[in-house]
């Protein structure tokens, strides 16, 4: 990597010592490059004062010029590469984000459709109570003389009672000859 | 009841913690398609109907 840069610095220095010549008319000998130090090559202009003033000067002015043309490729092509591809990830990035939204809105409402069935549960289901006997007793009596022909499971249901008990206590009437049973036809 | 009596109803309600319908149908004897469900930890309530004497 060193190499290919001190290559290309030792090519634009032959470029500018061009250049010096050209325009400076200075002798080939007193424009020479230097390798020393880093960077590792450079430009001496070796002449008198005026000439090596002159040459000095316009040196500057190659060396900004290169600033220049290295910033306005920064500006005109690097930058808006550089642009592009953050826009182009950051819309991909909104395109991933809308379609997590929009899962997010699918999976809120089947939660919401879940919660509603089990709402709908909660509201139909039967709770059975145990209430003492004597009382579970009193309530089957008069159930059965309100509805003559009910069927087990509508004592059950209808009084919210613990099936044992109402088994129990059906039996129990049955004995003391207060309720009759039947088969369901 | 002793558990592993088989009882046989004109109607009957399970009161179940779990109840499982089965899907595959059977034949019961007398040639009759029937479904069959399996229940775990409740009451099988024979169905008959009451009426008040008084």
């Amino acid at each position: 990597m060193d190499e290919l840069i001190d290559f290309l610095r030792l090519n634009q220095l032959l470029s500018h010592k061009r250049e010096l010549l050209e325009k400076t008319r200075a002798h080939r000998a007193d424009i020479v490059i230097k390798k020393e130090g880093k960077p590792k090559f450079m430009i001496e202009v070796k002449s008198g004062r005026s000439r090596r003033e002159e040459g000095l000067s316009l040196l500057d002015r190659l060396i900004l010029t290169e600033h220049i043309r290295r910033i306005e490729k920064l500006y005109e092509e690097d930058l808006p590469n550089i642009f592009e591809k953050y826009i182009t990830d950051w819309l991909k990035s909104g395109e991933t984000m809308k379609a997590l939204l929009l899962k997010l809105k699918e999976i809120e409402g089947r939660i919401e459709r879940i919660e509603e069935m089990l709402r709908e549960q909660e509201e139909q289901s039967i709770e059975f109570k145990e209430l003492p006997k004597e009382e579970a007793l009193k309530l089957i009596r008069e159930y059965v003389k309100s509805h003559p022909g009910c069927l087990t499971s509508e004592i059950i249901e209808e009084l919210g009672l613990d099936p044992a008990i109402v088994i129990e206590v059906l039996k129990e009437l049955e004995e003391r000859g207060e309720v009759e049973s039947r088969e369901p036809e | 009841m002793s558990q592993s009596d088989a009882l046989y109803f004109e109607a009957a309600t399970i009161y179940a913690r779990e109840i499982e319908v089965k899907k595959k149908p059977i034949r019961l004897t007398g040639g009759h398609r029937g479904q069959m469900a399996k229940a775990k930890n409740g009451y099988i309530v024979i169905e008959k109907r009451w009426y008040s004497k008084s």
